[in-house]
This record gives C-alpha cells, structure tokens and sequence, in this order.
C-alpha cells in the first residue's frame, strides 16, 4: 500500500485487492484523459468535482436506514429503534475508525475516498498545466498564484 | 436558511456564507504563504498532519450519532415522543448527504472546519511548493508516456 495515503482511514479497512482496483482505475482515467482535448480535459475535471465519494454513499445508506428505524420505531412498534441504534452504533465507529460494515461492499464497487478522487483530478490538473509557470525563474511563486491554481 | 449556492459542486461550500468561504480560503493561502519558504522536510510534516486533519464529514456523522442515539434511547425507555426527534435529526442528516445542509453546518463552518477537498487542495499546493510537480508539463502529442507517468508519480498512484 502507498505511504501518502496511509493516513487514509477508510484505505486502511480497504482489502488489498480492491485498494488496488481502486487505483488501477484512477491510474487508467489519468492515461485516457491527459492525452484528450483540452474541453475534455476541462468536463473530466468538473465531473470529478461532482464525484459522490464514499463518506457521501455511506452518509446516504446510513441516513435511510437509521432513519426507516425510527419512523417504524415512533409509529408502529419501538423495537424498530433498535435499527436506528445499531446504524448509528456503525456510524461512530466508521467516524473515528475509518471501518464499518457497508464500508467493503461500496469499496468493491469501486467507489473512491475524496482523497483518491484528489489524486486523479490534481494529476490531470498538472497534465493540463495548472502548476506550470508559478515558479518565475527559479524564484518562490506567491501564495496568491499558487492557491489560484489549486481552486481553479 | 441562508442561500444556496446551485453551481457549487462542494455540497458543503454550497451552503456556506461568503464570509465564512473568505475566512476558510484565507487560512488556507496563509499557510501556503507560510510554507512557501520553508524546507522540504518541514512541508513534509505540514502535508503528514494535514492527512490527519479531521474534516466536517467526521463532526457531522459523530454529531447525527450523538443526537440520534440518545433521543432514540429516550423514545424506548421514556416516551414514544423522542422519536419524532430521531426522526427530525435523521432526515436533516439525509438531507446533508444529498444536497449539502445540516443544522449544525453553519457553527461548524464557522470554527472553521475544512472539508476533505479544501484540506486536499492544501495539500497539492504544499506539493507544488516542495516542486512535486516540477517535472509535469502539458504533453506536446498526443501521446507523451512520461509526461503522464511522471504526473502518476506526483500524486502518488
């Protein structure tokens, strides 16, 4: 597994083969996208923006679940509560450990951490020549410059 | 309910206000400008402990847990009527997961918590800095292998 992104809680709980899928496939969108068309580039770019990454699918999950508990809980018998429990029980534990039970199966499908969906779009970014020219001759860019090209 | 920004992608950028954006940006061009002239090792640690930074997502599940949990524990054990907190609380927190928003946003925004895109964009700007991507450049033709894989190399796929 990759030293940058150890700290990644969610890629600590990832299974070794689907880290590598994961990255196979942010490695194969950066090949196919560097050598297209600067309007391509640019879509790419904004789609990934728009990413849905994994903390968005599990929030979603979670909140469907936890939430059908404590409808059926308050309307019709309080022992679906226990539902509502168990999910955010899940929920604490993927917030301050990174794991939860959902969290292998959305992995397998491929669906990336934000730092992941980082990495393609910073790459294409710099294949698009984002970060060339802030460094003139050889001196410091500003900050200014710099943070300029990160939003852009 | 303040307005919403519908060209925002960052669901959470989406509802937060131009002050807060303004003060979040500028902490995050402060340091850039901070480490601009520091050393590679000592951007080293700025990027190891900006992989750890926890952002909003983390604050928001523990908090919707926090909330959802004790009130559906007072709907088993006092009164069926907590449920209907639970349920407020749980359909806040779907629809922050969908569209963006979630009561306890605004605070958070304004203590300053980062998303995990603005601390990432921090840290591809400390990568620039420290000359990560010195060597990236444009490919010239339509195919150009080692421009793109030394692209691969800097963002460390």
């Amino acid at each position: 597994m990759q030293d940058h992104l150890e700290m990644d809680r969610v890629r600590r709980h990832t299974s070794a083969r689907a880290a590598v899928e994961v990255d196979e496939t942010t490695r194969r969108n950066i090949r196919l996208y560097a050598t297209q068309p600067r309007s391509v580039l640019d879509e790419r770019i904004a789609e990934l923006e728009r990413e849905r990454d994994i903390e968005q699918v599990l929030e979603t999950n979670a909140s469907i679940l936890a939430l059908t508990g404590a409808v059926l809980g308050t309307a019709v018998d309080r022992r679906f509560f226990f539902l509502t429990g168990a999910v955010l029980g899940f929920l604490t534990q993927h917030a301050t450990s990174g794991w939860c039970p959902p969290v292998p199966i959305f992995r397998a499908l491929g669906v990336r951490t934000q730092a992941e969906i980082d990495q393609e779009k910073f790459a294409l970014k710099a294949l698009r020549g984002d970060f060339r020219n802030l460094k003139t001759d050889g001196e410091r860019p500003s900050a200014a410059r710099v943070m300029q090209a990160v939003m852009a | 309910m303040q307005l919403r920004r519908s060209d925002e992608p960052d669901r959470v950028r989406r509802y937060t206000t131009d002050n807060q954006l303004r003060r979040i940006d500028g902490k995050t061009e402060r340091s850039i400008r901070l480490y601009l002239s520091q050393s590679p090792e000592v951007i080293d640690e700025r990027i190891a402990e900006l992989r750890t930074e926890w952002s909003i997502e983390r604050f928001l599940q523990l908090n919707v847990a926090a909330v959802g949990l004790s009130t559906a524990l007072l709907a088993v054990t006092r009164n069926r009527n907590w449920g209907f907190a639970t349920c407020a609380g749980l359909a806040f927190f779907l629809l922050h997961a969908t569209d963006g928003f979630d009561p306890p946003l605004p605070l958070l925004r304004q203590l300053g918590i980062r998303t995990r895109a603005e601390i990432d964009r921090e840290i591809y700007a400390l990568k620039v800095i420290r000359g990560d991507f010195d060597d990236v450049n444009p490919p010239a033709e339509p195919v150009a292998r080692p421009e793109v894989e030394r692209a691969l190399r800097a963002v460390g796929v």
